[in-house]
């Protein structure tokens, strides 16, 4: 019965009700709809690296791996190598195995190890291998295609991959291969590589600093229109209603908005998810449907967990606010925060510059355990430092401002810091975000062209690792340049005049790894060999064949692969994906400074709509809202400014990357964020006349 | 004649605000008793206090016997619901809910169905010459209406006392003399005691009794003790 009330009291209160609801139910719709997809985007990724991390396998058994080790899968072993390749500049994967007994660990999307002789290809790797020639890609896989890889071992439709078996003799001793028990790599795949651990920490950086606006912009929807249910929840619980009951029919007004943005923003996320699986093409292929998911247990948390947290909320405070006759009576003026509030900061950046030198002494895995309490002491800290600022704020409007509006104003934000840092948080969390990625995103500027290794037209280059001369004789042809090094970290051996045949160089040598060959040289161990071509594919084609058998374990490049050193390709799509989440941000944070801006003036139209009956004119009350607003929103994200920087000063370091300072641009982008953000919220201020009038809120 | 409500020694403060510093005051079943007295001596906290809206600091608050003041608070919800009634200058009538629901509301809250609630509810719509009105919002009503629809929602569920805090506060004199007599003609017809709250001497003249109260405290009793 209590439960119909409330429905009624949401759904029978007339157009501002509705307006209320309707406005709720967006909020969380929008708010939700970008937290599913988020929270899509990183399973995506994080299920594509799943499904391909099998081919890290050598490295994660490799002896000289000082990260994780994966648990043994099976009795037997297998000796394993997988090898970047290129077909004209596509990327592949040719991966050689040989089980050591009857049972071996199998990588997913087998039902069982390839056999000498055999070979196992993804379904585009079949396709090609049917479109190629023979001698320009067939014979680098020796054997006969046997099993085809299932998506389970397969990062997209399109990954060109393929397992050749050997025998144990044939790859005993080459360079790189290793003795797996297991392909399920999952969490130390993640760790393998410099760049992976980058990854890690910018998953964990961009989750806190993505996720915050989303729950800023769901709790401000909710909490428009606060004030009046309020009021009205009082007027109700005085005529006897428990508090068991106003708490049900203030849970059914939220909840029936909730419910409804809640079911729509899964709808939502249903189609776009749908839309994405069938046209989203990243990094070569498409993403596998179920890769495209929230995980069902997720999926539940979120649409189930939201309405009751945002239920939760109503509940709790109604019990803290007894019933008054003449309205919900407030505990009491909060006390002003005092400076201990600095206290989380201050650890958080003591612990994000204590990480690194840690590193030794703790090792790798405390000082990343410290920097994420740093984050966390970060996110904290600032949520506590806020209202502060915001009191900060309102000194500042006192000290500067001489007439009325400043006065009101100062006293206002003075009055209520909380509620103050509450109207603008959003913006803050943008900005910091903004200057997370702008910052993240200068560290990992490419370097310059001098410093790539460009081959000239036609010249294919083969890294051998460290071979006889003997070993790769076929590939010695007479215009083939030879580099050869003493040991494994001795300079690179090889004539000034020679090398500038193949690639673009200055002579004599400017780089430090080259020098002029010894006398000796001849008996060295060859390092690289550049093969000029006539330029032709199939040329290329051929070398990369020949190559291929001679010294499986070879790099093979020519000017038509994209060369990734260092994973610059990685920090080029980084670049990308951050200019797409600045705008999520942005999109969130003016949602949420709308929502914010009508929640903050419906909550105030009482008090504002008193003061304009007492002869305070529309124009000075459009200056105190301005003023509150614009002065908190610049002081408070100013320092947010400096919060982002420190995040994105302890992802750096995290990562072992050399700290530089952001650009001139990062600072602009972020100043004109808060510009942006301080004129949308001036479009709000013609809702104060209407907002306002006194015989709107008559009986309120 | 034994007291139905009797508030004892009652004290109150808002932080360093002293409202009620040992007030004292009993009302008898049926009475009508006024509590007049300066703006700020304290005479809406002790109707709050002794309705068990606020809990005094010290002192007691018994009904029919019972001591009220420590009850917890579902209790006290119950009591508002079922043997109280209120009215205060504004009505506190719900915004969104239209006067018939708005007067059927404690009815609905103990748990009648609303069709019993409604009818119940439009008895004394007709009583308090209200009829037609039934169908609007608070806010389409002027001010008499709206207090006249807090009077019925105060005596729907036929309290046996109805605490008025201010009800005639934002009534020109002629609307306010009309609240009141429907207020005392009602009390009187269901034998419901009433306490009300004003600092309009015309308003108090309705009651049987008249407690002065100053600073906080209970100075003088004019009318039948």
């Amino acid at each position: 019965m209590i439960a119909r009330l409330g429905l009624r009291l949401a759904l029978s209160g007339g157009r501002e009700a509705l307006l209320r609801l309707a406005f709720t139910a967006v909020g969380v719709w929008v708010g939700l709809t970008l937290l599913l997809l988020a929270l899509t985007a990183v399973a995506a990724a994080h299920g594509r690296g799943e499904r391909s991390d099998w081919q890290d396998a050598a490295y994660a058994f490799s002896p000289d791996s000082e990260n994780w080790v994966p648990p043994a899968e099976s009795a037997d072993g297998a000796l394993f190598l997988a090898v970047s390749d290129y077909h004209d500049g596509a990327p592949m994967t040719r991966a050689y195995v040989a089980a050591l007994g009857d049972d071996p660990p199998v990588p997913p999307g087998l039902d069982r190890l390839p056999g000498p002789g055999e070979v196992a290809a993804s379904p585009a790797m079949r396709r090609l291998l049917e479109s190629t020639p023979d001698d320009q890609l067939d014979d680098r896989f020796p054997g006969q295609v046997t099993m085809t890889i299932g998506p389970a071992g397969l990062a997209h439709e399109n990954e060109l991959v393929a397992l050749i078996g050997r025998t144990p003799d044939q790859l005993n001793g080459v360079r790189s291969v290793s003795e797996v028990r297991a392909f399920d790599t999952k969490f130390g795949g993640l760790g393998l590589l410099g760049i992976a651990s980058f990854q890690q920490a910018l998953l964990l950086f961009g989750a806190v600093l993505l996720l915050a606006p989303v729950v800023i912009v769901i709790f401000m929807a909710t909490r428009v229109g606060w004030s009046q249910r309020e009021r009205r929840l009082a007027a109700i619980r005085l005529v006897g209603a428990s508090r068991l009951q106003t708490v049900v029919i203030a849970g059914v007004e939220t909840g029936l908005a909730v419910v409804a943005g809640g079911a729509t923003a899964w709808a939502t996320y249903e189609v776009i998810r749908r839309i994405a699986a069938e046209n989203l093409s990243f990094q070569g292929g498409r993403f596998w449907p179920e890769d495209l998911a929230v995980p069902p247990w997720a999926l539940v948390l979120i649409l189930a967990g939201t309405p009751v947290l945002v239920m939760l909320t109503p509940a709790m405070s109604l019990y803290r606010q007894p019933a008054n006759p003449l309205s919900v009576s407030r505990p009491g003026r909060r006390p002003a925060p005092g400076i201990w509030i600095t206290l989380p900061l201050i650890a958080a950046t003591a612990g994000t510059l204590a990480a690194k030198p840690l590193e030794d002494l703790l090792g790798s895995e405390m000082s990343g355990f410290i920097t994420q309490l740093a984050v966390a002491g970060y996110v904290l800290g600032f949520v506590l430092i806020g209202p502060w600022l915001c009191m900060v704020a309102g000194k500042a409007i006192a000290r500067f401002s001489r007439g009325v509006p400043g006065v009101i104003a100062a006293h206002r934000v003075a009055a209520d810091p909380y509620a103050s840092f509450r109207a603008v948080s959003i913006v803050v969390v943008a900005v910091s975000t903004l200057t997370f990625l702008g910052s993240i995103a200068g560290q990992l500027d490419p370097p310059d062209d001098a410093s790539y290794v460009r081959l000239k037209p036609g010249v294919v280059v083969v890294h051998t690792g460290a071979v006889p001369e003997s070993r790769i004789a076929p590939l010695l042809s007479p215009h083939a340049v030879v580099v050869r090094a003493r040991g494994e970290f001795g300079f690179l051996e090889v004539p000034c005049a020679e090398l500038s045949r193949v690639r673009y160089m200055s002579c004599p040598h400017t780089e430090s790894s080259l020098t002029e060959p010894e006398p000796d040289s001849a008996t060295l161990s060859v390092r690289q060999v550049f093969i000029p071509t006539d330029g032709s594919l199939a040329a290329e084609n051929r070398v990369r064949v020949q190559a291929a058998n001679l010294v499986p374990n070879a790099i093979v490049n020519s000017d038509r692969d994209p060369v990734d050193h260092n994973g610059y390709g990685f920090f080029a799509d980084f670049g990308r994906l951050a200019h797409i989440a600045s705008l999520f941000v942005l999109l969130l944070a003016t949602i949420g400074l709308t929502a914010g801006m009508t929640g903050s003036l419906l909550e105030r139209r009482r008090p504002f709509a008193l003061l304009r009956a007492s002869g305070v004119r529309l124009g000075e009350l459009r200056q105190i809202v301005f003023l509150e607003t614009a002065a908190t929103m610049v002081v408070t994200s100013a320092v947010g400014v400096g919060f982002g920087m420190l995040l994105a000063y302890a992802a750096t370091r995290r990562a072992g990357l050399i700290w530089t300072w952001p650009d001139l641009e990062v600072y602009a982008y972020a100043g004109g964020a808060v510009l942006a953000a301080v004129l949308l919220s001036t479009l709000a201020l013609p809702l104060l006349d209407a907002a306002t009038r006194f015989d709107t809120i008559r009986y309120e | 004649m034994t007291e139905l409500l009797t508030g004892r020694d009652l004290y109150k403060s808002f932080g360093l605000t002293e409202a009620l510093r040992g007030a004292c005051i009993g009302v008898r079943s049926g009475e009508i008793v006024a509590v007049m007295g300066p703006s700020g001596c304290g005479k809406s906290t002790l109707l709050h206090c002794l309705a068990g809206i606020l809990r005094p600091d010290a002192g007691e608050v018994h009904f029919a016997g019972q001591r009220i003041d420590h009850l917890p608070d579902l209790q006290r919800a119950r009591l508002r619901r079922t043997t109280f009634g209120f009215v205060f200058q504004f009505g506190q009538l719900v915004p969104e809910l239209p006067v018939i629901e708005n007067i059927a509301l404690p009815l609905r809250l103990a748990g009648q169905n609303r069709r019993t609630a409604v009818a119940a509810a439009d008895a004394w719509l007709h009583r308090l010459d209200l009829d037609g009105l039934g169908a609007r919002l608070p806010g389409e009503l002027s001010g008499g209406q709206g207090q006249r629809v807090a009077l019925a929602r105060a005596l729907v569920a036929n309290p046996r006392i109805v605490f008025a805090d201010e009800p005639t506060g934002s009534l020109d004199s002629f609307a306010a003399d009309q609240m009141m007599e429907l207020l005392v003609d009602a009390a009187r017809v269901q034998g419901t005691s009433v306490i009300v709250v004003t600092h309009e001497a015309r308003v108090a003249a309705h009651a049987d009794r008249t407690v002065l109260i100053r600073d906080g405290v209970h100075e003088l009793q004019v009318g039948a003790a």
